[in-house]
């Protein structure tokens, strides 16, 4: 089953003025369990495509359909409970005077009886680590913690797409790891989960399956991460970069040297010792 | 002229049942012009240390000078803060929020009407400023809502440039950006600071005080642990440790190889251009 497909999509914040079309013809799909990166410079239509899967917007053109079902307003409410967002900024998105009632949330939103939700509070808050500040208030929890408090809240309702747009964008890097970390756990874990990943930080989408770029409201490539990286000029074309790890070989490469991106440390390294 | 703190302490809730010390006993001199980096911990101080500067927040103890300024504990308003802010301004971490005018040129000119400059040299500046940032004329007459991300953040920086100040402060303002936003921003501070501006940089990115700083400051749960040169701070595993940083990929890159045996010039390496660089004459030197 594919999680999403992405069909012909156009939107535009501004209906009257051509020009400022946003996404433009946009198309992507992905498999059920797949986790795909979104990067792109800024202002590309990255966010504004997260936003409408979760049909915060609506497209001016094209089809969304979601684990089978195209999103539209007779669909979006059943849809919803299949796909979780977390945001960029964790002040925003937190809503409970303490943890646990920000977990609780979305759980008494669905009417779960009180003496269930608190257990699920606990599962979920152990599966982010957070499972010893359930009676904390947001403002004594760094960023980092706070993302992870709205990620559990967006995990207790089982979400089978989860969507994080730039959560790790006002994270220290202490903070940023521990998303990160956090993301590859749920990715064990939760082999069935979709989950896409907008960022601008190139390390974060080593991590995924595949790579997206958006640049200018389209698809301007895609493939894994080796694959879209090896295309450094393209990718600097457009404002973005290579990841670090992959970066210094790159440079060493069209320095003369006999190294490939794709190679280890370690083998970079070794190569440059002869 | 100097930028110096002489034994400041910072305190919040001074006077209640729970109050909180952020800064403690923080003592520096810093000549201009300098551009210098502040690194720590979420919560080691930095943004409490930069607001005493100009006098957001007043010492609790201890007072600050600011080239012919001086902030210090006493409750009277500054009768010169006016003149203190233009000498010393400071961007916020995500500078985009306080976008607020009708149009991008508006919004500029603000700052320099507001220190009573007329209209025309107001605008004057404005332009000069939006150039500086990259922003072009067609977007002068926009809503800064309508811009993407990067150019907002590019507009709130023209807003402080505007005013001409000193010293710049700083917080995080490649956050967000994508790499090559960030880049060009911090290509424009490094102008900046090679024409006589002072530049202020709180910063997580270790890469970027590698690269760009001429001195660093790295604050620990609200003391300052030291100011050194970037160029020797990344290699000392202790104080960072102490510090809870992480050394930039780069560095832990040389200390790799030389732990392969090789014997790079630390001193030489600030970025990935330099480590080729450096690369490149050790490896010609071999043949």
């Amino acid at each position: 089953m594919k999680a999403i497909d992405v069909q012909h999509l156009w939107f535009s914040y501004h209906q009257e003025e051509e020009e400022k079309m946003i996404l433009q013809d946009l198309s992507f799909s992905c498999e059920q369990g797949e986790s795909i990166a979104f990067i792109g410079p800024n202002g590309s239509g990255k966010s504004t495509l997260m936003k409408l899967l979760v049909a915060l917007l609506e497209a001016d053109k094209g089809k969304i359909f979601l684990l089978d079902k195209e999103l539209k307003e007779d669909t979006v409410d059943f849809l919803r409970q299949h796909i979780g967002i977390v945001f960029q900024n964790p002040d925003n998105q937190f809503i409970g005077a303490t943890v646990r009632d920000d977990i609780a949330f979305g759980l008494e939103n669905r009417c779960i009886p009180h003496e269930e939700m608190e257990d699920i509070i606990l599962k979920y808050a152990k599966e982010v680590g957070m499972e010893t500040f359930l009676d904390k208030e947001p403002a004594s929890l760094s960023g980092g913690q706070k993302q992870r408090v709205a990620i559990a809240g967006v995990l207790s309702m089982h979400p089978k797409i989860l969507l994080m747009d730039e959560a790790t964008a006002m994270l220290d890097p202490k903070g940023r790891k521990e998303i990160m970390a956090l993301t590859k756990k749920m990715r064990s874990e939760n082999k069935d989960m979709t989950i896409l990943t907008v960022t601008h930080h190139m390390e974060e989408a080593l991590l995924s399956d595949r790579i997206i770029v958006i640049y200018q409201g389209k698809v301007y490539m895609e493939g894994t991460p080796d694959e879209v990286f090896s295309h450094a000029e393209e990718l600097k074309a457009i404002g973005l970069d290579l990841p670090f790890e992959k970066k210094w070989k790159e440079e060493l490469k069209k320095a003369g040297f006999p190294i490939e991106n794709t190679m280890t440390d370690e083998e970079a390294i070794e190569i440059l010792c002869h | 002229m100097p930028l110096m703190f002489d034994h400041v302490y910072y305190t919040y809730d001074a006077s209640s049942p729970l109050p909180s010390k952020a800064i403690e006993d923080i003592h520096f001199t810093l000549n201009e012009p300098f551009f210098c980096g502040i690194i720590g911990q979420t919560g080691s101080g930095k943004s409490t240390l930069v607001q005493q500067i100009n006098a957001l927040l007043r010492p609790t103890q201890g007072k600050v000078i600011v080239g012919e300024f001086v902030v210090d504990s006493s409750k009277k308003k500054m009768k010169e803060i006016k003149s203190l802010r233009k000498y010393a301004g400071l961007v916020f971490q995500f500078a985009e929020y306080q976008l607020f005018e009708e149009t991008v040129l508006k919004d500029v000119s603000f700052g320099p009407k507001n220190f009573k400059e007329n209209e025309e040299v107001a605008v004057e500046k404005a332009k000069k400023a939006l150039k500086k940032v990259g922003i072009p004329e067609e977007y002068f007459s926009k809503s800064p809502f309508e811009l993407s991300g990067g150019e907002k953040r590019r507009v709130a920086i023209a807003g402080l440039l505007a005013m001409e100040p000193q010293i710049l402060i700083l917080d995080e303002p490649t956050a967000g950006l994508d790499p090559k936003g960030a880049q060009e921003i911090l290509a424009l501070f490094y102008d900046l600071y090679q024409n006589g501006t002072s530049i202020l940089l709180i910063t997580h990115d270790m890469n970027v005080v590698l690269k760009y700083c001429t001195s660093v400051m790295v604050l620990h749960q609200g003391k300052l642990l030291g100011m050194y040169s970037p160029l020797d701070v990344f290699y000392q595993k202790e104080l960072l440790s102490e510090a809870e940083i992480d050394a930039p990929d780069l560095i832990c890159l040389v200390e790799q190889m030389e732990k392969k045996g090789f014997s790079l010039n630390r001193q030489n390496i600030r970025d990935i251009e330099s480590f080729v660089a450096e690369i490149k004459k050790m490896k010609g030197e071999v043949k």
